[in-house]
């Protein structure tokens, strides 16, 4: 009850035919919904958080993927310390990560602009693909790419035919995963984003601190559903996965 | 040597990300920790200020509490849940993962917003206990501790209930059998057993949800009031309404030592490896 | 069976040398994997690494199949050095522990990887499987997903795509590890079936001494990362060169002395007994040496003041005795701390009762027995 009911409440708000947060809702309306289509700077902010969103999370995955392939495949001197690195935006307050990075995007000339924002949200989502690709790469047995060496595959024919195939499930769960934590994402975004250029959250966000009307529900349902939805796909493809890549 | 070549070639893929990572997040880190002693002019004067002066003392004192508290309760409610969570049929285990799941993967932003609206002097939880007559005013839930406390615990109570419930479910039932046959009533062999066995979980829990309390800004920003504000509102505040890099910088270095501080007790003094991934 | 006869084929004549390793060392960082390793391998042969786990069986047979380098040393298939070669382009058959079939493919495109990755045409692949499947049993199975197979199964379309593409070396690192004693047996017999039919060259790494007794030609014995001994099976077992390998490969009776007296290839402990037995390899004047006994090569008799004692015989208390089925092993104290295994097969005409606590008088012919320098 405790961790599902908000959730639930915020969602059956949005579709509320009153002008206030009320529950239960007098009646039910898609009014809200037509006030997000209605008011672009919803729109623009969804927009923007879309264009974040996709560079993004491919960066990251394809980044990600690459390191955590080096990182558990090949013999790397300070291994631990470069992983270290790779993690650290998991592990740093992101309040910190927020500070620094709006500091040195003033100087750079990237605060404000949608590429910060891409590189601010590649950074940040790199340890979560490279946690969850590592952990499926150590799931598959090393020498199922000895086997292929052995039978005469390339090294990129090993990883192409063998390696990628059984990886596969982790990596699009790991674009999954970065999408979403970038879609989600505030506090990087408030700090770096302005007016112009501004992702949906840091919109919300600037929303419920002035007048709160039950738009945001419905900003929140769609933030919500989106999230459920990668969920699911998430589930689905790695049950997928379980039933093909049975452990020997 | 062959092998080797091809080997160290694989290697070389670390370096796009290393890279970027030095670049877009190494640097801007030291960058911005550097002001702490160098902004305004060189000097500890940053770290003076925020150690010295009573109001920063608060809101580092603030940070501290309201983060244990909100351990504490994460513990509370989050162990009978991964236990629950365990024990429970399949199909009964599937759904609870999912409840736990859901939230997880839901924008805190969201959450907290729920929150917002639940708890409200005006808000549902206010007009159900108004209705059925528990109290005759609205409870002051939202801007306040109780607020940020209720929001926290159940943003957090996930890092809570997956190293608990990882830890958990490793625990052989063959356990609580030996030790139910050689004697102990189901109580002490909680405590004697299956407690000590599961203190691994309980650790990683604990510091996760503590170490990620201490950096908060969301949910104490929405929910709290000005007496609950924690050292992130305090940076972000510092920056964006004075500019002032220097204290932020400090704050934010005594933040990442606190952080750090934690993260190595658990993992050196407990031998607990903290796992990040959930 | 006449595996024995292809045996003692093999080891008279022995054929052109496919294989060599010339001084091989492998060194991690202060460990010595593997210690100056030189062997010779015919074409044709089946040939087993044998020893205890970490003794640099498998190392070996890694540096040869090219994952891991030699620190030291050189390998050289068919007179050119292997070294330069990635292991994909080795062509090198290899049996893997545990197979690593790739899961996500089916049995026919597992088998079918070697012939794809070196650009045969289609049929010629789906040819080439369909006989590889045939080869081993399985013409049924190629749909099927490795994880849909039993174990011997999967051992089977392991050997099947190990051998499809005409490697000129197969190897085979523990390959029936993963399967009961049964299976095993069964796969043992098959596989040497199949090495009869396309003569192969097979190294065979295993820890098991009855499996590398059963289907080598010659055995290498592995210990400490050193071959202590490179011999046809009869060999390593009737004359093993350490005591090292009496021990591993079947069981051993030990006794502990002095060389006291050389003759005529025999060599005599010291100490009261007199024991003799053949001088094996460094068994020198002097030395302290041990003499080795196969328990089934003792006889043992009620010990009777009026019995005659044989040339080598010692005297002793049955301590324990364990039915094996087809035979009954004796376990006899015939000092303080000294207790020997004496086996007696089932239904022997001489058989006596021997009940625990019995005195009773162990013997062995002295060309049973071997005298070798301690270790």
């Amino acid at each position: 009850m405790y961790i599902i009911a908000p959730i639930v409440i915020v969602l059956i708000i949005s579709f509320s035919s009153a002008q206030f947060l009320t529950f239960p809702p007098p009646g039910y309306s898609m009014q809200w919904y037509e006030n997000i289509v209605d008011n672009p700077a919803w729109l623009r902010s969804l927009w923007t958080s879309l264009r974040v969103m996709l560079p993004a999370g491919i960066a990251a995955t394809v980044l990600g993927t690459a390191a955590a392939l080096a990182l558990n495949r090949g013999s790397i001197p300070g291994a631990a310390i470069i992983n270290g690195i790779l993690m650290a935006p998991l592990v740093v307050p992101v309040i910190i990560t927020a500070a620094a990075l709006f500091g040195v995007f003033r100087i750079w000339g990237l605060y404000g602009s949608i590429g910060g924002l891409i590189l601010a949200h590649t950074v940040l989502t790199i340890p979560y693909v490279l946690s969850t690709v590592g952990a499926s790469l150590q799931l598959v047995d090393k020498r199922l790419e000895d086997a292929a060496a052995n039978l005469g595959a390339t090294p990129w024919a090993a990883f192409r035919l063998v390696t990628l195939p059984l990886i596969l499930p982790a990596v699009l769960s790991g674009l999954l995963f970065a999408m979403v934590i970038s879609f989600d994402e505030l506090v990087v975004s408030l700090f770096i984003s302005t007016p112009v250029v501004r992702p949906v959250t840091v919109q919300m966000w600037s929303n419920i601190r002035g007048d709160v009307d039950p738009t945001i529900a419905a900003i929140a349902t769609l933030i919500f559903l989106f999230s459920l939805a990668a969920l699911l796909v998430e589930s689905v493809t790695s049950r997928n996965s379980g039933r093909k890549t049975p452990h020997p | 040597m062959p092998s080797t070549v091809t080997r160290d070639r694989r290697a070389l893929l670390v370096i796009p990300a290393t890279a970027l990572l030095l670049v877009a997040f190494v640097y801007p880190v030291f960058w911005l920790l550097l002001r702490s002693v160098s902004d305004p002019v060189w000097g500890a004067h940053n770290y003076a200020t925020a150690l010295g002066e009573v109001i920063y003392l608060k809101v580092l004192w603030n940070t501290v509490a309201i983060s244990g508290a909100t351990t504490v309760f994460c513990l509370l409610f989050g162990y009978p849940m991964a236990y629950t969570m365990v024990h429970a049929g399949p199909a009964a285990k599937r759904i609870l993962i999912y409840i736990v799941l859901i939230p997880f993967w839901t924008s805190i932003l969201v959450r907290t917003f729920a929150w917002l609206v639940l708890l409200q002097p005006k808000g549902l939880i206010n007009d159900m206990l108004l209705g059925i007559g528990l109290i005759a005013e609205p409870l002051e839930l939202i801007y306040n501790r109780t607020g940020v406390l209720i929001g926290m615990v159940q943003i957090l109570l996930p890092f809570m209930v997956f190293p608990l419930f990882s830890v958990l479910s490793r625990i052989d039932d063959g356990y609580m059998k030996a030790a139910a046959n050689l004697g102990a009533p189901p109580l002490p062999a909680f405590f004697r057993v299956y407690l000590p066995l599961s203190l691994p979980g309980v650790l990683t829990g604990c510091m996760l949800v503590f170490i990620i309390s201490l950096g908060y800004f969301i949910t104490p920003a929405l929910l709290g009031g000005r007496r609950d504000i924690m050292v992130a509102q305090l940076i972000q505040e510092q920056i964006d309404l004075f500019g002032n890099w220097g204290l932020s910088a400090a704050l934010a270095m005594i933040l990442l030592a606190g952080t750090a501080l934690i993260f190595t007790v658990t993992y050196k003094v407990f031998g607990v490896k903290p796992d990040i991934r959930a | 069976m006449n595996a024995p006869d292809m045996k003692s084929e093999h080891h008279t004549t022995p054929g052109e040398i496919i294989l060599e390793l010339r001084t091989v060392s492998k060194r991690f960082g202060e460990v010595t994997a593997v210690d100056d390793v030189s062997l010779q391998i015919a074409r044709g042969e089946f040939i087993t690494f044998l020893g205890p786990s970490g003794s640099g069986k498998t190392t070996t047979l890694m540096m040869v199949a090219g994952f891991l380098n030699a620190s030291d040393g050189s390998i050289e298939l068919d007179g050119k050095p292997l070294d330069p070669l990635p292991p994909y382009k080795r062509d090198i058959g290899m049996v893997f522990q545990h197979y690593a079939l790739f899961p996500h493919m089916t049995v026919a495109q597992n088998i079918a990887f070697p012939l794809r990755m070196r650009k045969q045409p289609k049929d010629e692949i789906a040819r080439r499987v369909f006989d590889a499947l045939d080869l081993v049993g399985l013409p049924e199975h190629g749909g099927r997903r490795p994880a849909q197979l039993s174990g011997g199964q999967q051992q089977r379309v392991a050997l099947a795509r190990a051998m499809v593409f005409n490697p000129r070396v197969l190897l085979m690192d523990e390959p029936l590890g993963a399967l009961d004693k049964k299976l095993r047996e069964q796969m043992q017999i098959e596989i040497m079936r199949i090495h009869r039919n396309i003569q192969t060259t097979i190294l065979y790494v295993t820890h098991d001494q009855e499996e590398a007794l059963v289907m080598s030609d010659r055995i290498a014995v592995f210990n400490h990362g050193r071959i202590v001994q490179v011999d046809a099976a009869e060999k390593i077992y009737d004359a093993p060169a350490t005591p090292f390998i009496a021990d591993f490969v079947g069981e051993s009776n030990f006794l502990s002395g002095k060389v006291a007296d050389i003759a005529d290839g025999y060599a005599r402990l010291d100490g009261a007994r007199q024991l003799r037995g053949l001088c094996g390899a460094d068994c020198v004047l002097g030395a302290s040496a041990v003499m080795v006994v196969r328990p089934e090569r003792i006889q043992i008799a009620p010990d009777t003041p009026s019995a005659q004692p044989a040339e080598n015989s010692v005297a002793g208390k049955v301590s324990d005795i364990i039915y094996l089925g087809q035979a009954r092993k004796y376990l006899v104290d015939i000092a303080p701390g000294v207790e020997f295994s004496v086996l007696q097969q089932s239904g022997a005409k001489d058989a006596f009762d021997m009940p625990v606590g019995k005195a009773v008088r162990l013997s062995w012919r002295a060309e049973d027995a071997v005298i070798l320098k301690d270790e």
